[in-house]
Formats: C-alpha cells, sequence, structure tokens
C-alpha cells in the first residue's frame, strides 16, 4: 500500500506533465517580455522616478546627486553617481528597493511597492524616433 | 410561519472543509512572506483537495467561506488584502473548472486525466496571476510591476507542484479511507 | 517696411542693406513641399525631420510616432533633462518649436536670440520656447515664431487668432500648455503645467 502511494507521488501523469511544460513556456514568456525587452536596452541618459500614478519626474544621470522623494509611507532617498542610480533609503519594511543596488542599464527599474515610489532608467535617444526643439 | 432549521450532510462537509481552510490561512497569516505576494498557499490545498473530491459547486462554498471568514477574523474584510485574496480563490477555482472540461474530451483514462499536480500549478498560477492584475489595477498602476511578473509566476509553479504532492497524498490515504460517507465524484 | 515695394506679387527695395529673412515660415513650406513629394511617390509612412522641426506621415510600424521635445534649457544646465516631453504624433501632424537657445551671440554676457520682436526691433524677450503641433507646416512654423514674440501673457489670443489648438510655451521655467495640448503630451518635469483654454 505504501508503495502505490509513493509510486502515485513521484510519477507525474503524462497530463500534469503537458501542464507543467505549459507552464514552464510561460514562464519563460513572462521572463523574455519583461525582462529582456531588447526595444529599452541601451545606453542610459536619464533617471524616472514615480510616485504613485503621478507622471515621472526625470533626472539627468551626468550629475550626480541624491534626490528627496516623499513617498506614500515617508521618504525616499535616491542616488545618482557616475551614471548610475540607486535607492540609499527608503521608508518601508522590507527594503527590497534598497537592496536591489545599481541601475546603470536604459530599461533597469525597480520600484518600492509599499512606499509606491519607482525609479527606471531610459535612454533618451533611444526612446525617440525624433527629438523636437530648435537646435 | 414556524420553519424549521436543518442541515443536511453536504453542509456538515462545507463547514468541516471550511473550518481547516480558515484555520490554515489564519496560521499563515501570521508568518510574515519572504517576497511580497509569495505565500506557500497551504489553505488551496483544501480548495483543490474539495474540487476534486466533491465538485466545483462545494469548492466554491469552501472557497468563498474561507475568503470571507479569514478576512472577518483578521480584520481585514473588504480591504485590499481581502480582495486580491477573493480574486486570486475565484480565478484559481474558475481555471481549475477550464482545465477540467479541457480534459473532459480525452478518454477517462488515469494517465489522460491530470492529477492534482496538475491541477495544483493551473491554480496556483491563475491564483498568482489574478492577485497579480487585481494589484496591478487597482493598487499599482504602474506599468514596472509587471517585471515583477516572472518571478511570481516562477514561484507560483514550484509551490503548486509542491501544493499538489500534498493534495496528492492527501487524497491518495483518504480514498482509501474516506473521512465522510459519500460516494468520491472524483473523475 | 516703407523701404520695400510691392508690385505685382514682387517685392523689391532700391536699399541695398534690406535682406527679408523668411526664416518664421519658410522651413514650414519646405516640409510640406517635401510632404508631396512623397505622396508622389506613394510613400505613406515617413517621418521628415528638418533640425528639430518635423512632420510625420502614417506610422511607424502601425505604432505611432514618438517625439521627444528638447529642454530648452537643457542646453547649459547638465543637471536638467535634455527631453522635457514626449509625445506621439499621428499621420499628417507636424511638431514645431521656436526657442531663444538655438541661433543667439552674447556680446558683454547679455544674449541676443535670432527672433526679433517687430515692436522694439530687439531680440523679443519672456519667452524660452514654444512648441506647435498641428497638420499645417507652414502654419505651426508661423505660429510658433508669433506665440513666442507674444510672449505668456498675449498668446493664448494670437493662438485663437491663427487656429492652433496644440501649444507649449515655455516662459521663465514655467510651462503653458493648451488644453487640447495637455491631453496629448508627457511631461517629464516638477513643475506642473499652467492650462490655458
Amino acid at each position: 500500500m505504501t508503495k502505490t502511494i509513493t509510486r502515485k507521488l513521484l510519477l507525474f501523469e503524462p497530463a500534469d506533465i503537458l501542464i507543467l511544460i505549459s507552464a514552464c513556456f510561460l514562464t519563460v514568456w513572462l521572463y523574455s517580455t519583461f525582462w529582456f525587452d531588447l526595444s529599452s536596452v541601451g545606453e542610459a541618459e536619464t533617471l524616472l522616478v514615480q510616485f504613485a500614478d503621478h507622471s515621472p519626474k526625470a533626472y539627468s544621470l551626468s550629475e550626480d546627486q541624491i534626490i528627496n522623494v516623499k513617498g506614500r509611507l515617508g521618504p525616499a532617498l535616491i542616488e545618482i553617481k557616475q551614471r548610475k542610480a540607486r535607492f540609499i533609503h527608503s521608508s518601508c519594511r522590507n527594503q527590497f528597493c534598497v537592496f536591489h543596488g545599481w541601475l546603470s542599464v536604459a530599461g533597469d527599474t525597480t520600484a518600492c511597492l509599499p512606499n509606491r515610489v519607482s525609479i527606471s532608467l531610459k535612454g533618451t535617444t533611444n526612446d525617440y524616433d525624433a527629438i523636437a526643439g530648435a537646435q | 410561519m414556524k420553519r424549521h432549521f436543518t442541515t443536511t450532510h453536504q453542509d456538515h462537509r462545507v463547514a468541516l472543509l471550511a473550518a481547516l481552510a480558515i484555520t490554515i490561512h489564519i496560521i499563515e497569516a501570521a508568518f510574515p512572506s519572504p517576497l511580497p505576494g509569495v505565500k506557500p498557499g497551504l489553505a488551496n490545498v483544501v480548495t483543490l483537495f474539495t474540487f476534486m473530491m466533491y465538485g466545483w459547486k462545494t469548492a466554491l462554498q469552501v472557497s468563498l467561506l474561507r475568503v470571507i471568514i479569514s478576512s472577518l477574523l483578521l480584520g481585514t474584510f473588504l480591504s485590499p488584502t481581502f480582495l486580491l485574496s477573493l480574486s486570486g480563490a475565484l480565478l484559481s477555482l474558475g481555471s481549475l473548472i477550464i482545465t477540467q472540461s479541457l480534459f473532459y474530451f480525452l478518454p477517462q483514462r488515469t494517465y489522460l486525466q491530470p492529477s492534482a499536480i496538475g491541477y495544483a500549478i493551473v491554480a496556483s498560477i491563475s491564483h498568482m496571476g489574478g492577485q497579480f492584475l487585481m494589484a496591478w489595477y487597482f493598487f499599482i498602476p504602474h506599468p514596472g510591476i509587471f517585471k515583477l511578473l516572472p518571478i511570481l509566476i516562477t514561484f507560483a509553479v514550484i509551490l503548486g507542484i509542491v501544493s499538489g504532492i500534498i493534495t496528492q497524498l492527501t487524497l491518495s490515504q483518504l480514498t482509501k479511507a474516506p473521512i465522510t460517507k459519500t460516494r468520491s465524484t472524483k473523475r | 517696411m516703407q523701404d520695400i515695394l510691392i508690385e505685382n506679387n514682387k517685392l523689391s527695395s532700391n536699399n541695398s542693406s534690406i535682406t527679408l529673412d523668411f526664416g518664421a515660415f519658410a522651413k514650414g513650406v519646405a516640409i510640406e513641399q517635401m510632404m508631396t513629394i512623397l505622396k508622389k511617390h506613394n510613400i505613406n509612412n515617413a517621418l521628415v525631420n528638418a533640425g528639430g522641426d518635423l512632420k510625420v506621415l502614417g506610422s511607424k510600424n502601425g505604432k505611432p510616432w514618438k517625439i521627444g521635445i528638447k529642454n530648452p534649457v537643457g542646453n547649459h544646465n547638465p543637471s536638467e533633462p535634455a527631453v522635457i516631453a514626449a509625445i506621439n504624433l499621428k499621420d499628417k501632424e507636424t511638431l514645431f518649436t521656436s526657442g531663444d537657445y538655438e541661433r543667439f551671440f552674447e556680446i558683454e554676457g547679455k544674449r541676443y536670440h535670432h527672433i526679433l520682436d517687430p515692436r522694439t526691433g530687439y531680440p523679443a524677450v519672456g519667452t524660452q520656447s514654444v512648441t506647435i503641433l498641428s497638420e499645417d507646416a507652414a502654419l505651426a512654423d508661423a505660429a510658433s515664431t508669433a506665440l513666442f514674440i507674444a510672449g505668456p501673457d498675449l498668446w493664448p489670443d494670437i493662438a485663437k487668432k491663427m487656429g492652433v489648438q496644440y501649444v507649449m510655451l515655455i516662459s521663465d521655467e514655467k510651462i503653458y500648455l493648451t488644453q487640447a495640448m495637455a491631453e496629448r503630451i508627457e511631461l517629464f518635469t516638477e513643475t506642473k503645467p499652467i492650462i490655458v483654454k
């Protein structure tokens, strides 16, 4: 009796394997869609800082600075240094945003969900089909 | 007019399973989660077990009772947590029904039908997906959180396999020594 | 103006020091003519960029053309973002900008740019840049210059008279938008725009 249970436990039915393979395909597709979006990769130019659904504020990566943002729970400090950006302080419990470390490539994003502050890097020139303005 | 309040055998079964699910749900809520949104989801084992043992109607009752009563006990009724929990529970049950009807057209042989493991993977992914879409739509309408989705779904698949194995084990044990004297409706 | 003679639709002058600069709308007319050439060759999707002033035809693989708008102060101040706003352009739409940061010279620290105010004869003051979205490049070009000279107080009237709906005017770090423009543009700045009806 123990034998049959163990067999049932470890042996996936063919239908289970089918479901598992589909699940793996879905996961791979999600990674390729949301993590390796090649169109946004490139030299980063600007840091976009967004609070909740407000319009994002842009900062140039060429100047080292520390940005203070008011989040839902309290302030968040974002540092720009040598064309990279990171959270150095956040008023959230888990501090995942701080542990995420430096963002350096265009398209990189990290978000502090409890504090509702997110930062992402943009490559200005790559994003646009043209830049308008007198020159 | 005097009305008699009588309970059926089915009511007892729902009450028993819901009580079990609520207990697991509340114990789980007490533990901090390693990643926001990632929980073992052992309460879903009860839903899945009910679904496979007694069909979707019973599973729906157990699942709704679990979500509503747990949230009342935890003080999260009608809060964001409650909405996330509800949408996850409903979507995962819905996907179980869909999966079952898809496999309904295949011959009813054991190896052609998914076991609890297959169902658990489907339930886990759709539970996570439902919560995620709800969270994105209502609470964090920011495209950046889609970066979290692949990680969350990876965890969902792994946790789905684990809870599927637990459910399969429970089913194997119980079909040999049923707690309640009812015919198993497992197909 | 008294030195200029208009005869049989021709301009002439006896004063040899007079030169006329049609820069205020020549580029717009040129872009419109380019569009006619493109259409003659059955080209339905194109972006014509004449040094920052542009017009689009059709779409970019089914998606609207995404245009970044240069920050007028970004040129001098590296801490400011290089792009102040983004906007998606649909078929036949054109974007024209007049700014004081393009052609200018400095004498004794004072900056003289190329857009002159006919009321004073000096470079127009009070405006950093005007961006116009329209379907008519010549109109957009002329309007961007006219509204630049009009400045932050008078531009809404002139815009109405010229029939331009989509305007962004930047003046002293304030951003003015028409209602129609506010609905289309995506700003990347801390300053809240002033929406003019």
